[in-house]
């Protein structure tokens, strides 16, 4: 044997006992919670990930609502270019969002010309472009609407914001080794292994609470808001009047309540019909909101109701801290999705950042389940975009125990078979081709354990296909070598240029088949990309030991068998 | 990785070979029979309605596996009392197992008692006129899109409304617009288990898995196998005109396109269903039948460049011949793993056995009979074809293409 033999023999061998190596952490296992001991301690993390097809599970594909996100944006910027056109003085008389659409409507006062609120716009807010004007009862709406590019970059940030706000929800619900991916331009997929309930998913998409701090203008008259809203009441159609946006909008335009003013209501809710109650004169700022909270729990308030309390990020602590020790004596008001929940009176400076929201009496288990749900919504931060599910899969996990075991059946059926074949028709050389498929298997299944990548059961049938395929390198060759022993060569010469010549056969009909693996790999999802996952790794195992490992032990077997016994 | 020959000591024409088949006369037979497997595919496919799963059609299938023995005809009709159709129940696995596969693609089954109740319920609380607008969106976790006369309501109200009035399973969520409200509905899946278990009475089932699909999901996936399909058989093209010559390429894909043709006929024909699995078994067919093709275009290339090309209708036929010990065994090995996942993989793995045991079959026969003899096509259309592009260039003979003469 020369030099170069020993060399391949013990690279064959290595790749073995790598595999082995890497394949160990599947068969000694740890019991969950206890630290390993012994042998598996020493053992690398590459146990096989299992897909959800086998331990069961939930797959989730969510669409995120990336038009109502661009929708909400601007909506937010209502309030932002107002700020913007007030410190650069740009007169606005109003701003608004058009009803149902992505379009900024802005009217401006005599001093300012459309110019001006262009030139102010494309400076400050260059992801709106000018669409137009249109005439209005209130006079003339300057329109202004987001480009493509912002749309694009809204959509973008709404899809990745959602993805971050489900992991900390799902971490929340105690899920184990969740996989939370983007899939495409606007959907999430959602892997959960184990038994999860289905409504899990429901209650992770749901709500998008609106949590907005505001001061209480302390120096506006009980009295006079009471005369204004019974003028308003009289000169606004009833629709009209219970609409908050409508109402203010009177108030404001009639001179009833002055313009950085906002009046809001305390609702209750009698046998399931909610009625306002306590009109709020609210300093139309808000101080803070949901974004600025860091932590949200539970609890019960001192009459024993729940209530959810909350603590805000260093940042917010601070504004907070601030603005109470500025307005010691008057009211703040915490206003959730539009209605004021309440407002106490800041005593003193509240410091530490903490405030908490009461969930009013009324049924306790409901009160309850609205403060955990409110706590949890602030605690992961609101969901850009309301997310709608596209695809919902579950596998009970009987199922996949049942599907894995006959999977592996088939396998080892299937093998034995091919097995048979090889020796019954190539005998010794059938022999080594099946030492080589042995080994094709363990070292594509440690490649799969290295890469990471998951296991399902389509994959299962990728390995057998494998298994089935692999041995065509060796036929090809031992064909080959057949044909060359046909035209008279020795066995050596023949097993030299046997392998030489089917060398580009081999190579080519396996790269011909990885492309059709990558475009599979790139299609499918969950099960099936498991499948071009083992095909592909399958691929390049085979071209290992089709070419290398089964020439180094023929090599070896042509010195020891007769050439009829060979082949 | 281009490897040259090692030359061969014995440069016969045409060296000692076993028994040899005539594949390459029977090219015209061959290529009728195809040719006409091919049309009743595709007239099947537009005729009889392949049995599209809900992958692309959209909708929600349940595996329910029952404690109790159950004929299927009493499942049937228990499923058309709740206005079901007949064919949207399955047997699956062994009859022993009591396991079925129910399949409904209404994306708002079982809905509609919960809209109703939904909006009488808040017709109730808010008065008659209160809601100015609703309409049902088929997402799978089925939603209504309440819009409503001002004030705005916060949803936790209306979630107490619809909790009083005793509308169960339904989640009252936020819309973006101003005085709409979304609810959520509980999914088919629920409303599917709920109707079976009711007009069955009594009879207990355990919901093995539960797959959802939105229709515009569906849709896409739809888009999406055709575009794959057609981007590996680009590819192939573009690989093999590389790889051997632009006279190779459009026989290989020509046989690709046959095998799936065919085996997408077979499927509609055993109303087999296609699903994303059966796309991936294509895909797959596609990569083992141009194994089969590249084998033995390896051999016409390394004859080609060996011998005369005088006859290549010859030289075809036995580069086909000395590969056939190959194509037979390799088509057998992988027919061996493939039926055992057929026989005893279950249910899941089925369907894409199946395609994959029909898909070898068939391409082992068209790398023999069509992607073979459609060089011979190729070779005799080429001139024509480069004088068609070079019109001053004159006297192209076939030999000028490959360059491989000896």
């Amino acid at each position: 044997m020369s030099g170069s033999w020993w060399f391949r023999f013990a690279v064959v061998v290595l790749s073995l006992l790598g595999s082995a190596w890497v394949l160990a952490p599947n068969f000694i296992t740890t019991p969950e919670g206890q630290e390993p001991t012994g042998v598996a301690a020493l053992l690398p993390n590459t146990a096989l990930n299992k897909g959800l097809d086998i331990v069961g599970g939930l797959d989730i594909t969510l669409q995120v609502g990336v038009d109502e996100a661009v929708l909400s944006s601007v909506g937010r910027d209502v309030q932002t270019v107002r700020d913007a056109a007030e410190r650069e003085g740009i007169v606005l008389t109003s701003a608004r969002k058009a009803r149902g659409e992505a379009l900024l409507e802005l009217q401006i006062g005599p001093e300012t010309t459309i110019e001006a609120l262009r030139a102010f716009l494309s400076a400050r807010f260059p992801g709106y472009s000018y669409v137009g004007s249109i005439e209005g009862e209130t006079g003339e709406w300057h329109r202004f609407e987001p480009t493509d590019q912002e749309r694009t970059e809204i959509s973008q940030r709404a899809v990745e914001q959602a993805v971050e706000t489900l992991r900390s929800r799902i971490d929340a619900t105690g899920v184990k080794e969740p996989n939370i991916v983007r899939k495409g331009a606007d959907q999430i997929n959602i892997q959960l292994p184990g038994e999860v309930d289905p409504d899990v998913a429901r209650q992770l998409i749901g709500t998008t609470a609106v949590l907005e701090f505001y001061l209480v203008d302390e120096e506006f008259q009980m009295a006079a808001l009471d005369q204004a809203l019974v003028a308003a009441k009289a000169a606004l159609p009833e629709a009209e009047y219970n609409d908050d946006r409508t109402l203010n909008e009177w108030l404001i335009e009639n001179g009833r309540v002055p313009g950085d003013n906002r009046v809001m209501w305390e609702y209750e809710t009698t046998a399931g019909v909610k009625a306002r109650t306590t009109p709020y004169v609210l300093k139309d700022r808000v101080i803070l909101t949901g974004d600025d909270v860091n932590d949200a729990a539970t609890s019960m308030d001192q009459y024993n109701q729940p209530e959810t309390i909350l603590e805000f990020k260093p940042g917010g602590a601070v504004i907070f801290g601030d603005v109470t020790g500025e307005n010691i004596g008057k009211r703040f008001a915490i206003v959730l999705d539009g209605e004021v929940r309440s407002a106490p009176v800041i005593r003193d400076r509240i410091a530490g950042g903490r405030a908490s929201i009461s969930m009013g009496s009324g049924n306790i288990d409901l009160a309850m389940a609205d403060a955990r749900m409110l706590a949890m919504v602030l605690r992961t931060g609101a969901l850009p975009a309301p997310l709608n599910i596209a695809e919902e899969r579950t596998v009970g996990p009987q199922l996949g125990a049942d599907a894995i075991v006959a999977a592996i059946n088939a396998t080892l059926i299937g093998s034995a078979l091919v097995v048979l074949y090889m020796f019954i028709r190539y005998r010794v050389s059938g022999l080594v081709a099946n030492i080589c498929l042995s080994l094709n298997v363990l070292t594509g299944l440690a490649a799969l354990g290295l890469l990471g990548a998951t296991l399902t059961l389509p994959g299962i049938c990728g390995i057998a296909l494998t298994v089935g395929m692999a041995v065509d390198a060796n036929i090809i060759i031992y064909e080959r070598i057949r044909e060359e022993l046909a035209i008279g060569k020795q066995i050596t010469a023949a097993l030299v240029s046997g392998y030489d010549n089917a060398f580009s056969a081999v190579i080519d009909s396996n790269l011909t088949t990885a492309i059709a693996g990558v475009v599979l790999y790139s299609y499918g999802t969950g099960p099936i990309k498991g499948f071009a996952v083992t095909l592909l790794i399958g691929i390049a195992s085979t071209l290992f030991t089709a070419i290398f490992v089964s020439r180094t032990l023929m090599d070896l077997a042509v010195r020891r068998v007769s050439a009829r016994a060979l082949l | 990785m281009e490897l040259t020959p090692t030359p061969s000591p014995t440069p016969a024409p045409n060296p000692q070979r076993g028994k040899q088949y005539d594949f390459i006369g029977k090219r015209y037979i061959a290529s009728a029979v195809s040719a006409i497997l091919m049309i009743a595919s595709v007239v099947l496919f537009f005729v009889q309605k392949p049995n599209w799963g809900i992958d692309f059609t959209g909708g929600t299938e349940l595996l329910l596996q029952f404690e109790q023995p159950i004929e299927i005809g009493e499942l049937r009709d228990a499923l058309g009392q709740i206005g079901l159709s007949d064919d949207s129940v399955q047997q699956v696995n062994d009859p022993g197992m009591n396991e079925f596969s129910v399949r409904v693609q209404e994306a708002g089954f079982g809905t509609e008692e919960t809209q109703a109740k939904v909006l009488g319920a808040l017709k109730q609380s808010y008065g008659e006129q209160w809601v100015v607008n609703s309409r049902f969106d088929a997402q799978v976790g089925a939603l209504l899109v309440v819009e409503h006369q001002p004030p705005a309501v916060s949803t936790t109200t209306v979630q107490e409304v619809l909790d009083a009035a005793g509308v169960e399973g339904v989640e009252v969520r936020a819309n973006q617009d101003e005085n709409t409200f979304e609810v959520v509905m509980p999914g088919v899946s629920k409303a599917v288990e709920r109707s079976i278990s009711q007009a069955l009475g009594g009879q207990k089932f355990k919901v093995l898995s539960v797959d959802s699909v939105g229709p515009k999901v569906g849709a896409s996936l739809q888009q999406a196998a055709v575009i794959s399909i057609l981007a590996t058989l680009g590819l192939v093209l573009l690989y093999v005109a590389f790889r051997f010559d632009l006279s190779f390429a459009p026989g290989a894909v020509i046989a690709l396109f046959h095998d799936v043709i065919i085996t997408m006929g077979i499927f509609v024909l055993l109303q087999r269903e296609i699903n994303v699995s059966f796309i991936g078994a294509l895909l797959t067919i596609i990569g083992y039948s141009l194994n089969d093709t590249i084998v033995i275009y390896d051999r016409i290339r390394e004859n080609m460049q060996r011998y005369r090309r005088s006859d290549l209708a010859g030289l075809i036929n036995d580069s086909v011949n000395d590969t056939l010990g190959r194509t037979l065994s390799t088509a057998f090995t992988t027919l061996l793993a493939i039926s055992a996942f057929l026989f005893m993989g279950g249910p899941v793995i089925e369907n894409f056995a199946l395609a994959m045991l029909i898909g070898i079959v068939v391409g082992a026969y068209s790398t023999v009979y069509v992607a073979s003899p459609f060089i011979l096509i190729m070779e005799s259309v080429k001139p024509s074809l480069l004088k068609l592009f070079t019109p001053a260039a004159t006297g192209v003979s076939t030999d000028s293409v490959s360059g491989g003469a000896p």
